[in-house]
């Protein structure tokens, strides 16, 4: 049976392909067309999946949907009727696309994938809770889903066992916690969807002086539920969704480029803070009704790393799981797995430990390009290769790392990564002015072998999808400045010789020649999609500071 | 020869593209305006019940409701 999950439309359009039981194939169209966060139908995503399965689109058994237009159609007139007759604008640009796939999507995907089958469509918090709870190591598990909003719900908790899952509560637009952090994401200069992770590091160079401010639009319950209070909003009315009566309590909204002050800050750290409060209370609530001692988290909200560490550590749950692509392009597998488990009743897939579900390359395309490119490149054993790169790395060298499979989801995981000495002090900067090319504030995180994690972190537990944060002991601060963030604490990637293959080794071989378990590890892009084919790696490094780069059994230096 | 007709259709082509993005707008905002008018003012005398997405309710003890429309023989419907 081979079943094809779609997500699209809105962001991060995506493809997922379940085949013979078991998860063969995923991966975000941005990859492809280079788009980031890419809402378009995502064609070339499901053609590298069919082609990695080595199968065609007539092998395609079930299409799946991850959310239900309709009902999206509905929310959003009754959203233009309630703002009427202010909504035109908003009207004018959004119901084109409406009309022109978004309530045809039946017929978008027979035109696109050239094949008749019905098309599954899983309600989008469903598609949220399957993809968290089916791919968990968890027999049983509470369910908890935030995002900006799906149909109508933008939360919603039930629970989940063996292959049946029950959403028993929702929160309704437009009391939404994503909603919330994009729009101030907004009013703080950054671009949406990707600006949020930035008001997150954000928040930690501030204090919480606002949360007064923000508990004046947040009517928070004691169950976790919440009540935004619109009339601080214009929704659907134009460019910006915060009012001016918003900004006689924020201040003036900041440009985009401007310099951020203590106030840009301040309001970050206290929209932080409101968050985490908001999501604490919520899982405590779930844990009161469901009585389990495991849970699942999914939505967009859950990438939210600070928040999730926090939840981890006073929520009375066990343990939690966190499928890595926790936005909507993991509502793609999810309405794919919902359809597999849950509706035809097969036995549950083993658990999700590792997201390496893209496209690999071998040797000889890679040889190839590099020799058609004219680069200096050695070709190595991979122990040799591991060794080269130790030293290379040892000696504060910056170095691209293009290995296996692409990773799924908005973190790279040591496949498509850039890789730097965690102890020196001046590598953050290095790396966000030189190479990366973006805020100075903006910290890194680290991969660091999972035996090792309680030699320099206060919490010694798993985090194989860099979805948590760690504090550092004080003492080793200064040891790894470079992964450090202002706050003392740093996003981790817990690595292991079972799922992380030579990446375990290069840590290794890195731990023998400093003394740190660790690697500085951010993704292998440049303002761009993380970098998906070996040209797309070799221009990034060519452009960029980058010392060498390590791409499938090859050392390419500058 | 060909070069003018190849300018002449790329030329109309855009004319025609223009045009058609002008009449969608103009339906579209007649839609809105008459559409959508008549639909807020039946609802205003009918059913408020439709206007109320924006709605607070502070004395509300719970915003969490009944999940509804999840179960699994919906599957073909896309409501």
């Amino acid at each position: 049976m081979t079943i094809l999950g779609i997500s699209c439309y809105y962001h991060d359009s995506c493809a997922a392909l379940i085949h013979d039981g078991r998860v063969v194939a995923a991966a975000q169209e941005e990859r492809f067309n280079r788009d980031k966060y890419s809402p378009v139908f995502p064609i070339q995503a499901v053609n590298y999946c069919l082609q990695e399965a080595g199968l065609t689109i007539y092998d395609v058994d079930e299409i799946t949907f991850y959310e239900k237009m309709y009902l999206k159609f509905e929310r959003t007139v009754l959203s233009h009727l309630a703002g009427y007759p202010f909504t035109l604008r908003n009207f004018l640009d959004t119901m084109p696309l409406w009309l022109k796939d978004r309530l045809t999507v039946s017929a978008t995907i027979e035109d696109e994938l050239s094949i008749k089958r019905p098309v599954r469509y899983v309600k989008h918090h469903l598609s949220h809770a399957a993809s968290g709870f089916l791919l968990s190591p968890f027999e049983r598990a509470a369910i908890l889903t935030v995002d900006g909003v799906g149909e109508y719900a933008c939360a919603a908790y039930g629970s989940g066992s063996g292959t049946a899952i029950e959403l028993r509560k929702e929160m309704h637009y437009p009391h939404s916690l994503g909603l919330l952090y994009s729009i101030v994401t907004a009013y703080l200069g950054f671009r949406v969807f990707s600006g949020e992770g930035k008001v997150m590091a954000l928040a930690e160079y501030g204090e919480p002086s606002f949360l007064d401010e923000f508990r004046k639009i947040v009517h928070a319950r004691s169950d976790g539920s919440f009540e935004l209070d619109t009339s601080y909003f214009s929704f659907n009315r134009g460019d910006r969704m915060h009012n001016r009566r918003f900004e006689k309590l924020f201040g003036s909204p900041r440009p985009p480029g401007e310099e951020l002050n203590d106030r840009h800050r301040n309001i970050a750290a206290s929209l932080q803070r409101l968050t985490e409060i908001v999501l604490i209370d919520m899982v405590r609530h779930v844990a009161r009704e469901s009585g389990e001692k495991n849970l699942c988290l999914a939505g967009g909200v859950f990438l939210n790393v600070t928040a999730n560490s926090r939840i981890r550590e006073e929520s009375d749950f066990q343990e939690i799981f966190i499928q890595p692509a926790a936005g909507d392009a993991g509502a793609a597998l999810g309405a794919a797995l919902y359809l597999y488990h849950s509706v035809l009743g097969n036995p549950r897939m083993p658990s999700l430990k590792s997201c390496a579900l893209g496209a690999s390359f071998s040797d000889r395309a890679i040889q190839v390009l590099l020799r058609n490119r004219g680069v200096r490149f050695r070709a190595m054993e991979s122990d040799e290769l591991v060794a080269e790169a130790a030293d290379r790395l040892a000696a504060k060298q910056i170095v691209g790392w293009f290995r296996g499979r692409m990773e799924f989801g908005p973190r790279a995981l040591g496949n498509r990564s850039i890789l730097a000495h965690p102890g020196d002090p001046e590598m953050k900067d290095r790396l966000n002015l030189i190479i990366k090319h973006r805020e100075a504030f903006r910290p890194f995180g680290a991969s660091v072998l999972r035996e090792h994690m309680a030699e320099f972190f206060e919490q010694d537990w798993s985090s194989p999808f860099m979805l948590f944060i760690a504090r550092v002991h004080a003492a080793k601060i200064d040891a790894i400045p470079a992964v450090v963030h202002v706050n003392g604490s740093s996003r981790i990637q817990t690595v292991t010789s079972e799922e992380n293959g030579i990446y375990y080794d290069l840590i290794e071989a890195f731990r023998e020649r400093t003394g740190l378990p660790m690697l500085l590890n951010t993704s292998f892009n440049d303002s761009e999609p993380i970098v998906h084919t070996p040209e797309e790696a070799l221009r990034c490094f060519e452009d960029t500071d980058m010392d060498c780069l390590v791409i499938g059994g090859y050392l390419v230096e500058q | 020869m060909r070069r003018y007709w190849d300018r002449f259709k790329w030329w109309s082509r855009r004319l025609g593209r223009s045009i058609q993005a002008v009449v969608i707008t103009v339906l579209l905002a007649l839609v809105y305006v008459i559409g959508l008018g008549l639909t807020r003012l039946g609802a205003e005398l009918f059913s408020r019940r439709y206007l109320k997405l924006y709605s607070m309710d502070r004395s509300k003890g719970s915003l969490w409701v009944d999940a509804e429309g999840y179960e699994a023989n919906r599957l073909d419907r896309q409501f």
